[in-house]
């Protein structure tokens, strides 16, 4: 793991810094999917809200038109860069990008276009910008509301502006702890987001555990963010409470609980292991399928018994998923049970699949070359 | 536009390189044939097959039935969530089907199998189990699991749920692809009849119109520029794309030598629906495919080459011929006419002549290959089970899934993953006058055309992509800009003028889904003397 690089450092924020810092030093990040909103707002030139008034191609010297859209939006209010309210054009660019219809109000955050390698040759053009954002990352701002997005979004470029780096900081606390409990799925992971890219920056601390702790049971939350921020409060050693898995595979239902069983996995523990194991040996046969794969952590003991029992159910997929589950415990009684499996299972899919697992432990998997 | 008669000479040995192979090769193939009459001619045998993949949810069956009038049976479970773009993207209704389509092709040297999936990318440990349900019968040395990266299909990695914190994975599913793959294999190998095999190489120049900002008239286009390219190509802005359309057949050995399979290589994402899309489909490759069926029979194989750091069709116009104008992108019409398109320049430069009746196979592979995983949002989405859990980490070489508690009391019961690399593997292997390279990776052009210098001697060269595993984007090493990934803390905590790399910072897409800047190094390391090895390298 490498430290990160920096310049001179001022020395308030250093202090914050190196008192956050974990037992594990900094490395490199990197960004899965898009990015969340605070790195768009940073990426970008301009951040405005506009109303979209057409859409069109690029007319080319040979008389076709390129298919490439570029947009022209009106800008009713700019909230990071300077420029005036008027009619701007930006080009789209990337793996996936947003759509427009003309009318809709939206959050834009564009770059000029001198700075994109790909689209550069367009400076000059009635096309001074490129959008930054991709298809998920089209922001509708409904007419006469403001709605929470939009205020994260001013909190986020304001900051940008604060001088004092503790008064920066606070700002920047006070947005995430918005966007965490704004109930709006996606400014709610794109907060878990930014606390997972932050490294040790502390953009939540143990003072906000009254606020934080009700969400991890806020049902109208996306699983997946409530799990996220357990996992980066366990992370930041802001929270040392292993019941809490558990607790989630006891109360969740349905697809979210199997994104629970999957995430609990990783985070073994007795509390951990005796949940699992009843879910494998209950009567939800998706959920005891999830906890077959879930239990297949390395060395995972207690789990070779009953998922060697598993095995044997009439239940296709239980016994392909107990399989997996034992393949990942990989100890010498799971790769016993396979082996058995693999030679005595009345079902010759099973034997099939037990085979193949015993045989990838045992390292063999590969075709050898000559 | 087209290619300026006044390339740098990167470009234009890339050009020539994509040109010269097109060439008839009338006095090799006498001497080749020569050579042949010592050889023995039962030694080369091929075959082939083909199994549906598709994902059939309950909520979905009556769709399948109803768009190709087959039955269907249920392989996945409700919803089936799309991989490629964003989340929650779920599917609706098919297009076309996705296949494994697969060779096995034996010769004086082994036996080897390649067979390719129509999906976004396939993980190592799923193409190990794969390889150990494959019968013991079937022979095969060297097995070979390729996916096309088509972005219009199921989510195989996890990272493609409800939302972009929830997998997408259904294990049933995957258990479903592992076991067909695995008897598409069996039965190519128990079908093994006498062949012949014979190589093209050509490209996409011209296919495309030249209109957009980043089109360069090459059938593909380079959507990321990296640090330096335009020093590279200044004619080009910096582009660097691979035009290249590689192409392997191979027919009966006697008789009207129908053809048995016709293997593409290329170097283009499959993703010209875009994220709007909600139908499953496998892109342009199956245009491409039909339209080769259509002229030869057998089984048209599409496999993606060097395709990474972004190039692909999204921002290149086709000529619908229906219409004289530019196809709409992001349509199915688009994907018909690019995908015929292809499969017209491939069938043009396919030699008429009959291929040879042997073949010498070499191959060697490197397994493991660790690379540093410099990526702890890859641990976050471990440690939420949103990554297949394959995702095995490994220190010094040992798997390594332990986990420390590095906290201080009271914090110290809290587990972290403590494994410092993730392994992958690497391979090679020859076939008479062609070569081929397999990668786990979405590899760099740049980088495809020095592991093809490397194939001395090799007539026509074959890049496997999203060989046997996914581990995202391979980089040049000397163009990993890594300000945006050491830069994250500052500029979230709105200090981005402190880091080092301030004002240069470049938080482009091509550095996200990257398990670091090791990969290029290590993955090369292990390659490059796999293929020295066999050819007349070093």
């Amino acid at each position: 793991m490498r430290p990160l690089g920096r310049r001179a450092f001022p020395p308030a924020l250093l202090v914050i810094a190196l008192a956050s810092l974990s037992t594990q030093p900094a490395t490199a990040h990197i960004v899965l999917g898009n990015r969340p909103l605070q790195l768009l707002v940073a990426d970008a030139d301009v951040v405005a809200r506009a109303r979209i008034v057409d859409t069109r191609g690029i007319p080319a010297a040979s008389g076709l038109e390129s298919q490439r859209p570029t947009v022209g939006a009106l800008l009713l209010e700019v909230l990071k860069g300077d420029v005036p309210l008027a009619e701007v054009r930006f080009a789209q660019h990337g793996h996936g990008v947003a759509s427009y219809e003309p009318g809709e109000e939206v959050l834009l955050f564009l770059q000029r276009i001198e700075r994109s390698r790909e689209l550069g040759a367009l400076a000059g053009t009635e096309i001074p910008y490129v959008s930054l954002q991709e298809h998920d990352e089209k922001y509708l701002i409904p007419r006469n509301e403001s709605p929470i997005v939009l205020a994260a979004v001013r909190a986020y470029a304001r900051a940008e502006r604060i001088p004092d780096a503790k008064k920066r900081i606070a700002a920047l606390r006070q947005v995430t702890l918005t966007l965490l409990g704004s109930g709006d799925p996606r400014l709610a992971t794109s907060a878990v987001k930014t606390l997972a890219l932050a490294a040790e920056v502390p953009l939540v601390t143990r003072d906000d555990l009254p606020v934080l702790l009700p969400l991890l049971d806020d049902t109208s939350l996306p699983v997946g963010v409530r799990l996220g921020l357990l996992v980066e409060l366990e992370r930041r050693a802001l929270l040392a409470d292993r019941a809490r898995w558990a607790a989630l595979l006891k109360s969740t239902t349905g697809s979210d609980r199997t994104a629970v069983i999957r995430a609990a996995g990783r985070h073994p523990s007795a509390d951990v292991l005796a949940a699992l194991l009843a879910l494998l040996q209950g009567k939800d046969e998706d959920a005891a399928r999830e906890a077959a794969i879930a239990l297949g952590w390395p060395g995972n003991a207690a789990a070779v018994q009953p998922l060697d029992a598993a095995m044997a159910s009439e239940d296709r997929g239980l016994r392909m998923a107990a399989i997996r589950g034992l393949g990942g415990i990989g100890s010498q009684d799971a790769r016993r049970a396979l082996e058995k499996a693999s030679l005595t299972h009345p079902d010759p899919a099973t034997r099939r699949r037990a085979r193949a697992e015993a045989i990838r432990l045992s390292g063999a998997a590969t075709s050898s070359p000559r | 536009m087209p290619i300026p008669t006044s390339t740098p000479h990167r470009t234009r040995l890339l050009l020539m390189l994509a040109c010269a192979c097109a060439l008839p090769l009338v006095g090799t193939q006498a001497q080749a044939q020569d050579e042949d009459q010592d050889q023995d001619p039962d030694q080369l045998r091929v075959g082939v097959c083909q199994r549906d993949i598709t994902p059939i949810s309950p909520n979905l069956a009556s769709a399948y039935e109803a768009a190709f009038g087959e039955t269907a049976v249920v392989n996945h479970t409700d919803p089936i969530f799309m991989a490629g773009f964003g989340d929650n993207r779920r599917a609706t209704d098919y297009n076309d089907r996705l296949w494994a389509r697969g060779v096995v092709i034996e010769g004086d040297g082994g036996r080897i199998a390649i067979v390719s999936l129509d999906v976004v990318g396939y993980l190592n440990g799923e193409v190990d189990t794969i390889r150990s349900m494959v019968s013991p019968d079937a022979g095969v040395d060297y097995i070979v699991v390729h996916s096309t990266h088509q972005h219009e299909g199921p989510d195989t990695i996890g990272i493609w749920g409800p939302d972009p914190l929830t997998s997408g994975i259904d294990f049933g599913y995957l258990d479903f692809v592992n076991a067909t793959v695995a008897d598409c294999i069996d039965e190519a190998a128990d079908g093994l009849q006498k062949a012949r095999i014979k190589f093209a190489t050509t490209d996409s120049i011209g296919l495309s119109l030249g209109t957009d900002v980043e089109d360069d008239g090459l059938g593909v286009a380079d959507g990321k520029v990296l640090v330096d390219d335009d020093l590279i190509s200044p004619a080009t802005d910096g582009r660097i794309a691979n035009p290249r359309l590689s192409i392997m057949q191979l027919t009966e050995r006697g008789g009207q030598k129908d053809v048995l399979a016709t293997l593409v290589n290329f170097a283009s994402h499959p993703e010209s629906l875009g994220s709007g899309n909600t139908q499953i489909t496998s892109d342009f490759p199956h245009y491409a495919r039909e339209r080769l069926e259509e002229e030869y029979g057998g089984v048209a194989i599409w496999v993606s080459a060097d395709l990474g750091v972004l190039q692909g069709p999204l921002d290149i116009d086709v000529l619908d011929p229906d219409t004289g104008m530019p196809a709409v992108r992001r349509t199915f019409r688009w994907a018909e006419v690019h995908g015929e398109q292809l499969a017209e320049r491939v069938i043009g430069a396919i030699p008429t002549m009959p291929g040879r009746p042997v073949a010498s196979l070499a191959f060697a592979t490197t397994k493991p290959v660790p690379i540093r995983l410099d990526n702890p949002y890859f641990r976050f989405f471990i440690a939420l089970g949103v990554l297949n859990p394959r995702l095995t980490l490994y220190t010094d070489g040992v798997p390594d899934d332990s986990v420390g508690f590095p906290f201080p009391p009271p914090f110290d019961s809290i587990p972290q993953a403590l494994g410092e690399d993730v392994q992958t593997e690497v391979g090679a292997f020859r076939i008479n006058e062609a070569s081929f390279a397999v990668v786990p990776s979405e590899l760099d052009p740049q980088i495809g055309e020095t592991y093809r210098q490397a194939m001395v001697g090799a007539e026509h060269t074959f890049i496997i992509g999203l060989g046997n595993d996914e581990i995202g984007y391979q980089l040049p090493a000397p163009k990993w800009d890594d300000s945006c990934h050491a830069c994250a803390p500052f500029i979230l905590a709105s200090v981005p003028e402190f880091c080092e790399f301030f004002p240069n910072i470049d938080c482009n897409t091509v550095f996200q889904n990257n398990v670091g800047q090791e990969v290029d190094p290590e993955v090369g390391a292990a390659i490059v003397p796999l293929i020295d090895a066999l050819h007349d390298g070093p």
